[in-house]
């Protein structure tokens, strides 16, 4: 699918490393905000459920989990296959969304999952990029 | 996931992998089958390659089998295909309880973490020496405290040194009395110790020794009670026992503390066990040994221990590190430093929450542009 990259809407798709680091920094509960959005795949919510503190997040922001659409899980299925670097099991399925769906970028610290990602086209921002980019004005006290 | 999935939506497995997955939890086929609510002939297919399983099938297999997912996919070196049962009541797998074979599980996922660890971090190769099979079990448990420089009196952190010559211990809970410890080399390469974690801290450390001893002689995958006390396991508590408790400086301290055939307390024991780091129970056999506790006064002193009340002391350190040892934490949270690998993997090798992960590496907050 080509990318349209003037359009003023964009889709991030985090994994569980950059919700935790929203969530340290108090950011966690404004990702609601209209006009924007966030995604957190099934995966990676299945692996935040396990955490304590993160169960009522979740239930509160089910819009904003998704499972695989179409050809995503067949992606997800590779790269969970590849070796060299190895992704996880949540970066897998993030990236395998941020793949397929449109003007999607992807949230990670990870560097395998970055370097993937990367090399199958998906713009890759950590969260420090993601938060000047949500919050570009406000300072986080 | 229904029936009629697409061919692309089918997990490509690797049949192999899924069946070791299976056999390493002692499930037959009808048991994983029902399940995993299919029949017997389709998980057969997807074992035989035949059929492929669905995204769904495949992530309950790896919650059925305690495996990771990534685990169906890729090629890792087979658990153990045979295991030497050196207990009293268990003779192979399907006699453990569901929960001692999940240990089994969880342990061997560690030796794969491990060794994806030292592949991932360049790590030196572990120097084993193999013990010649002539060699008695005091001569061997003497070269190894001088090849390890451990000098004549106790071993203040035996764990530590043996992990320092690059065998992986973890220590995994396993319902009391099934097992008390487990061996073998994962990939013939990787020389790995499984500890039950709820068995109390001496004994865990004469396990420790005990196993030790079944690498040294390259012994298969030893599934062990030392504690039976069962003659095929004569070599490896001797071992043991002379590793911990040198006879030369056990003689010094019974007469610093007045312990003689006639004289001998459980308190003096006692306080002898806690100097070598050992049970009462592995002291009082060894003083048996050595002819400072008469014949048959070990078994008294056992009898005698089991009416006081046990006292377990605080451990020191936290249940995850003490579950798989501060060498292998250290390395994964190296491995996560340098970015090569995920918070998630992180929290998968540290056995915790991706949250717990997140506050052990102390990553500070981000922050938004001011």
């Amino acid at each position: 699918m080509p990318r349209q990259p003037d359009l003023p809407f964009t889709l991030y798709v985090l994994d569980a490393d950059a919700l935790i680091r929203l969530k340290t920094s108090k950011r966690l509960a404004q990702l609601k905000n209209p006009g924007r959005s966030t995604l957190v795949p099934e995966r990676v919510r299945n692996e935040l459920r396990r955490a304590p503190g993160w169960r009522e997040w979740l239930d509160t922001h089910r819009d904003n989990i998704s499972g695989f659409i179409g050809r995503e899980s067949d992606a997800y299925l590779t790269l969970l296959r590849q070796e060299h670097p190895k992704v996880h099991d949540g970066e897998a399925a993030a990236i395998a969304i941020a793949m397929h769906r449109r003007n999607a970028t992807l949230v990670s610290e990870d560097k395998a999952a970055r370097q993937k990602a990367q090399h199958r086209g998906v713009p890759v921002i950590t969260t420090q990029e993601f938060l000047q980019k949500w919050w570009p004005t406000r300072p986080h006290r | 996931m229904p029936p009629n999935a697409t061919d692309s939506e089918r997990a490509h497995v690797i049949p192999g992998q899924l069946r070791s997955a299976r056999e390493a939890m002692a499930l037959s086929v009808a048991e994983a089958a029902a399940s995993l609510r299919v029949s017997g002939d389709e998980l057969r297919g997807w074992e035989s390659g035949i059929s492929r399983p669905s995204i769904e099938q495949l992530w309950a297999m790896s919650e059925l089998y305690a495996r990771d997912v990534g685990y169906s996919l890729q090629t890792t070196p087979p658990p153990p295909r045979h295991i030497s049962f050196r207990l009293a009541h268990a003779r192979s797998l399907r006699d453990l309880s569901a929960e001692a074979r999940r240990a089994l599980v969880q342990f061997q996922e560690l030796c794969r973490a491990a060794a994806e660890l030292e592949a991932l971090l360049g790590l030196p190769r572990p120097r084993l020496e193999k013990a010649p099979p002539s060699l008695a079990p005091d001569a061997l448990a003497q070269r190894q405290r001088q090849r390890l420089g451990l000098g004549t009196g106790p071993i203040e952190n035996l764990r530590g040194v043996l992990e320092n010559e690059g065998l992986q211990v973890f220590e995994v809970p396993a319902p009391q009395g099934e097992f008390a410890g487990f061996s073998w080399w994962y990939g013939d390469s990787v020389p790995c110790v499984l500890v039950n974690a709820r068995d109390p801290a001496g004994r865990r450390t004469f396990t420790l020794a005990h196993e030790y001893g079944h690498l040294l002689r390259q012994d298969q995958a030893s599934l062990c009670d030392p504690e039976a006390r069962l003659p095929e396991e004569r070599f490896t508590n001797r071992f043991a026992a002379c590793l911990l408790m040198p006879e030369h400086d056990l003689i010094a301290q019974c007469d610093r503390y007045h312990i003689t055939p006639t004289t001998f307390s459980l308190d003096g024991v006692a306080r002898l066990a806690r100097r070598y780091h050992v049970s009462v129970e592995a002291m009082a056999r060894r003083l048996e040994e050595v002819g400072r506790v008469p014949r048959g006064g070990a078994d008294a002193l056992i009898r005698e221990l089991s009416t006081r009340r046990p006292y377990y002391p605080r451990p020191a350190i936290p249940r995850w590190r003490r579950q798989v040892g501060h060498t292998y934490a250290d390395h994964a949270i190296r491995a996560y430093s340098q970015g090569l690998i995920s918070l998630s993997r992180l929290a998968q090798y540290l056995g915790v929450n991706v949250s717990k992960a997140f506050e052990i590496v102390g990553a500070p907050p981000v922050r938004a542009a001011k």
